[in-house]
């Protein structure tokens, strides 16, 4: 994915700055939780970021009580917006809608969709630079550069004359189907036009075509089809238009009624706008009929509606994409330290093949899938002892992978459960050669305990490694120094659960021909102890802390929104958070669900200069 | 249809070279019709690179004013340059001042100038790296190139390329805090830039139920999509809010980009813009005046195509100049570090992760090589000065045959975004070649007092330019670098 691709590379460049000479420790932990009220809870840590953190300004809008719900209004946070775990949430709100072009994955699968294209031109394209992601992590481009437009330019020409050709050829391409055939006079031409604009539309804009659009549509149509071009080619233009219009490019969807304000100030979403929104967060594509289908008929604006969608879409195998985008993003996506699972560092392990490096993107995807299809709690995503393995896959795990293709195996739950101990999380979060416990342990206190940290300052000593030490001893000597101790004793101990794994992922008892010390103990973002065995233990406490069930809360609902949470979510994250906890092991598909029903989904605050 | 899971589509990886191949047989239809513009249209090339010029062990000498007395860098590193030393103007060199003065917290070092480069203007450091941080300004190119079109040139602002940007910290930029992305590639280059704009009749696509038609009125038709383009950004700016109306109208803009290109493909003669002699309009010599091939594209990706890509971008920038398709170019090798740039040619291979620091790339990487800033640096540093005598070589090659050439009206900026290997970013010394028609004063290598801003010298591109300013960038910089005119 592009996305990570960029921030794998711009992380090079923070280390570079970072390679001048060690004279003294200039960096900040981005603001440590001072906690408020005599507990852990909702601690706000609003530092991070400019390396120059601020210190913990705790603006964390903290319940009393305790944050794993012992109290009986507990909440607890760490961006400052409070999930209350138990008791009454907060009343529901709604913050701004994120206008946002299509990522190159939705791009690429939308012309899929509607054209037929699987050449993935976006993500497939040299000349396509990554799009940046958002100050949370997760990619929603909003300004464009003159090559991107450039490219959508061109592409909507290469597109859409491979469908008329295969369309020309009898063969299906997407949803472009001629409504009729061979129209023999200008009259016909121009009502099977309409026609065309009418169904193509509304796949295209994911909403009926409005009057002033259809009437630019079929100006365009005439004054093509009297430049020379065929009648399906002039219906081609018309498509060429459509896919480089905001009404394609964008997220926003407008109309085709105009917003209206309620007497809360609110915008709800139409039913069209949102079977749009479902199809983004869940598919990374355009509405199929179903939705399209509910929109129409007006049945997409109860909670019960959407939640009816929801369902249906998860065990959609499409699903697998917008799994995988979220899940991905959120894991492997920390900033400048980000790494990239569709673009592994190169192993020096002969059993790290191509199979492996394309193998563990499909690991991830079908486990991540399978946790939603399955019991969908957090439990089975952090500790479920299984997997999806090739052939050049299980040989690394040690078991008997197919011949060909993925099939699912059972994992020695002595030795591995859940996303964390998966060749897919532990190979990408490594170094080129070797296991790196600083990556492994970012993940897991900046995203799944959604800690803040500054970047590194510019002159922190770069690892020392020991000649016959263990991976563990050189990290430690580092992480101790005195320069480094400050954030690294934060994220190293996490990181260092995981040396039972080595930069491949295979499981190991010694390393340097030592015996593997996996143990450590840490402060969670939210002033919490963990003090863990190995990454087994630490990934089933993980699975019952509040404070990682609140962050994947959070998680969710900045991916769903395309932005950071506001206290405006408050009251929806704390009712999702209550629906999936009152699910044992922790149902994050019912606080998926519950959110994309949710007020701070279904509706939204008028935007600054908006026109309503 | 049949319909595959596009899920994890990595053919950025996997692209192969099948789709340069295809493109041959249309480049070499598109010879014949190349017009080859030379004399009287001032053009500006800046290649722009990372990690220093120099090393701490090869140098230059300069000489003042004196045009005789002074000799290339030591070490052979400049020995490419030899042939071309009456035009070159060397200089030594600029303080990237804005890189100290302006506000925010962040790095100081070469490795951050890049959006400031071209700008003079002090930018905005964003907290999620480097990655995005925003120039504060119009880059010189950018402004070059719109005052052009504003006099009536037809062409591109500027074509921005690159080769291995695996990184992005940014050059150019059409305003604060837009960016102007280097294309990577030299086929989407030809595609984008080349192909709608030559006067060569384009077949369109497939027949149907009406039959083929075989149009050849490509930039009308596409200007009827764009017409509808256009009136739907126009209703979407006017309903969204006024923060994302910025986003639209800047899609409204490069909207319009393409399509004033495809208003001005008509191939009426340009007209030179110094002053001078009417353009003439030579045949000049075969080879320079055609479209290069880019049959043989590698991957981009691949920092061993790094040569091959250089070498094809600069043909496309020469072919577009002579064609008159843009009169400025901004090239870009690597990235703000290059750490991960192998200079397999130049026999340095792999040496996996630097132990002293695994983050920082490889052990034989281009930036690994710079803090060495030794040997094996002055090996990198001879091949980028190649690079510009590779161009100027070319530039001179396109002459109207009465002893001018496309150089002699051009002007040539090899730029670094530090000093040596070691990140200054005072002194970073700039290899100039071509007098712009006159203005610069070239055959001399000059020293400059120490604080002298490179807003100085973007002053003297604009003006050399015909686009005439007084200050750029930061405004209490200062005003043109008067020295370089002699």
């Amino acid at each position: 994915m592009k996305a990570q691709e960029f921030r794998r590379s711009s992380f090079v460049i923070a280390a570079l700055l970072s390679a001048g000479s060690v004279v003294a420790c200039t960096g900040h932990i981005g603001g440590l939780a001072s906690g408020t009220g005599g507990s852990a809870s909702g601690g706000g840590q609003t530092g991070a970021g400019s390396g120059s953190g601020s210190g913990g300004s705790g603006s964390g809008t903290a319940g009393s009580g305790t944050a794993d719900g012992g109290g009986p209004t507990g909440s607890a946070g760490t961006s400052g917006v409070a999930i209350v775990t138990t008791g009454t949430p907060p009343a529901e709100s709604a913050g701004p809608l994120v206008m946002r072009r299509l990522t190159y994955r939705e791009y690429d699968h939308m012309l899929a969709d509607l054209l037929g294209d699987t050449t993935a031109p976006a993500e497939g394209g040299n000349a396509w630079s990554p799009d940046a992601p958002n100050a949370v992590g997760y990619v929603a481009p909003s300004s464009v550069a003159d090559l991107q437009v450039d490219l959508y330019n061109q592409t909507a020409d290469g597109v859409v004359e491979t469908a008329l050709q295969a369309v020309a050829a009898g063969q299906t391409a997407g949803k472009l189907t001629i409504p009729c055939k061979a129209p023999t006079t200008s009259a016909a031409e121009t009502t099977c036009a309409t026609q065309f604009i009418t169904s193509f539309g509304l796949e295209a804009y994911r909403r009926p075509i409005a009057a002033a659009e259809q009437t630019d549509l079929l100006t365009l149509f005439s004054k093509v089809r009297g430049l020379g071009l065929s009648f399906n080619e002039s219906l081609g233009a018309i498509v060429k238009g459509m896919i480089q219009s905001p009404n394609f490019l964008y997220h926003w969807e407008i109309g085709p009624t105009a917003p209206v304000v309620g007497s809360d100030g609110l915008v709800p979403l139409t039913s069209w706008q949102l079977a749009s929104r479902l199809a983004s967060t869940i598919w990374e594509t355009t509405p199929d009929d179903t939705l399209l289908q509910a929109a129409q008929a007006g049945q997409l604006t109860t909670a019960a509606q959407v939640a009816t969608q929801v369902t249906r879409m998860l065990s959609d195998t499409r699903a697998t994409n917008g799994l995988f985008n979220f899940h991905e993003q959120w894991l492997f996506n920390f900033g400048s330290q980000g790494r990239d699972l569709t673009q592994p560092l190169t192993k020096s392990s002969p059993l790290f093949t191509a199979a492996v490096a394309q193998g563990i993107q499909t690991e991830f995807a079908d486990f991540v899938s399978s946790v939603y299809t399955g019991d969908g709690t957090l439990q089975a995503l952090f500790t479920a002892p299984y997997t999806f393995v090739n052939h050049d896959l299980g040989i690394i795990y040690g078991v008997t992978g197919p011949a060909t293709g993925f099939a699912k195996v059972a994992l020695d739950p002595a030795r591995r459960g859940g996303i964390f101990t998966q060749t897919a999380f532990l190979a990408t979060l490594a170094s080129d050669g070797a296991d790196n416990p600083i990556y492994r342990g970012l993940s897991i206190y900046l995203k799944v305990l959604c800690g803040t940290m500054g970047s590194p300052p510019a002159n922190v000593p770069a690892v020392t490694f020991i000649a016959s030490g263990t991976t563990r001893q050189s990290y430690d000597a580092h992480g101790m120094s005195a320069c480094a101790s400050g954030c690294h004793n934060f994220f190293d101990p996490p990181g260092f659960s995981f040396e039972n794994f080595d930069g491949i992922g295979a499981y190991r008892t010694t390393d340097a021909n030592q015996p593997v010390d996996a143990t450590g103990t840490f402060l969670t973002p939210g002033n919490a102890t963990i003090t863990f065995q190995n990454a087994l233990d630490l990934s089933k406490q993980l699975a019952g802390s509040a404070e990682a069930q609140t962050c994947v809360d959070r998680q969710w609902t900045r991916y769903i929104l395309g932005r950071p949470e506001t206290t405006a979510e408050s009251g929806s994250m704390s009712i999702a958070y209550q629906k999936a906890a009152a699910t044992t092991g922790f149902s994050i598909r019912d606080l998926m669900a519950t959110l994309v029903q949710s007020k701070a989904f279904m509706f939204r605050q008028p935007s600054a200069g908006e026109a309503l | 249809m049949m319909k595959r899971d596009l899920r994890f589509s990595r053919r950025r990886l996997l692209k192969s070279i099948g789709a340069g191949a295809a493109l041959l047989p249309m480049l070499q239809a598109d010879r014949t019709d190349a017009a080859c513009y030379v004399g009287g249209i001032k053009r500006m090339y800046i290649l722009a690179w990372t990690n220093g010029m120099l090393s701490s062990i090869n140098n230059w000498a300069t000489s003042g004013n004196d045009p005789t007395s002074w000799s290339l860098g030591s070490m052979n590193f400049q020995d490419s340059l030899k042939p071309y030393m009456s035009d070159l103007l060397l200089l030594k060199g600029i303080d990237y001042k804005f890189i100290k003065d302006m506000p925010g917290s962040g790095e100081r070092t070469g490795h951050a100038c890049f959006p400031g480069m071209l700008t003079g203007a002090f930018y905005q450091l964003l907290s999620s790296g480097t990655s995005s941080d925003l120039g504060g300004g119009i880059s010189v190119d950018q402004y070059v190139g719109t005052q052009l079109q504003k006099g009536g040139y037809k062409g591109l602002v500027s074509l921005n390329q690159g080769t291995y940007v695996v990184s992005t910290g940014h050059l150019s930029w059409s305003a604060a805090g837009q960016v102007v992305q280097p294309n990577p590639d030299p086929n989407s280059v030809f595609n984008l830039y080349f192909k709608g704009s030559l006067p060569t009749t384009v077949t369109t696509g497939a027949g149907g139920a009406g039959g083929a038609s075989g149009a050849n009125n490509t930039s009308a038709i596409q200007k009827s999509i764009l017409d509808y383009v256009i009136g739907d950004l126009n209703r979407f700016s006017n309903i969204v809010g006024s923060e994302d109306k910025q986003s639209i109208d800047q899609h409204l803009t490069s909207i319009r980009a393409i399509e004033t290109r495809l208003q001005n493909t008509t191939t009426t003669p340009p007209m030179a813009v110094d002053g001078g002699a009417p353009v003439s309009t030579v045949t000049g010599t075969p080879a320079a005046c055609s479209f290069p091939s880019t049959a043989s594209e590698p991957k981009t990706t691949l920092a061993a195509s790094v040569p091959v890509i250089t070498k094809l971008q600069m043909d496309l920038a020469v072919a577009a100049f002579a064609a008159d398709l843009t009169r400025v170019a901004v090239m870009q090798i690597s990235d703000q570090g290059a750490a991960n740039l192998i200079m397999s040619w130049l026999g340095f291979t792999s040496g996996g992760a630097l132990a002293s620091d695994p983050n920082t790339g490889d052990a034989n990487g281009f930036h690994a090589i710079a803090h060495e800033n030794t040997m094996r640096k002055v090996t990198c540093d001879t091949w980028f000065q190649t690079q510009i005598a590779y161009l100027i070589g070319q530039m001179k090659s396109i002459s109207d045959g009465t002893g001018k050439s496309m150089l002699d009206s051009s002007v040539i900026v090899g730029m670094n975004s530090m000093r040596t290997g070691t990140h200054e970013t005072t002194g970073v010394p700039v290899v100039m070649a071509g007098s712009c028609g006159g203005y610069f004063k070239t055959g001399r290598s000059l020293g400059l007092p120490a604080g002298t801003p490179n807003n100085g010298l973007l002053v003297a591109l604009c003006n050399a330019m015909g686009t005439p300013v007084s200050t750029f960038g930061e405004t209490s910089y200062g005003g043109e670098l008067t020295v370089l005119k002699g």
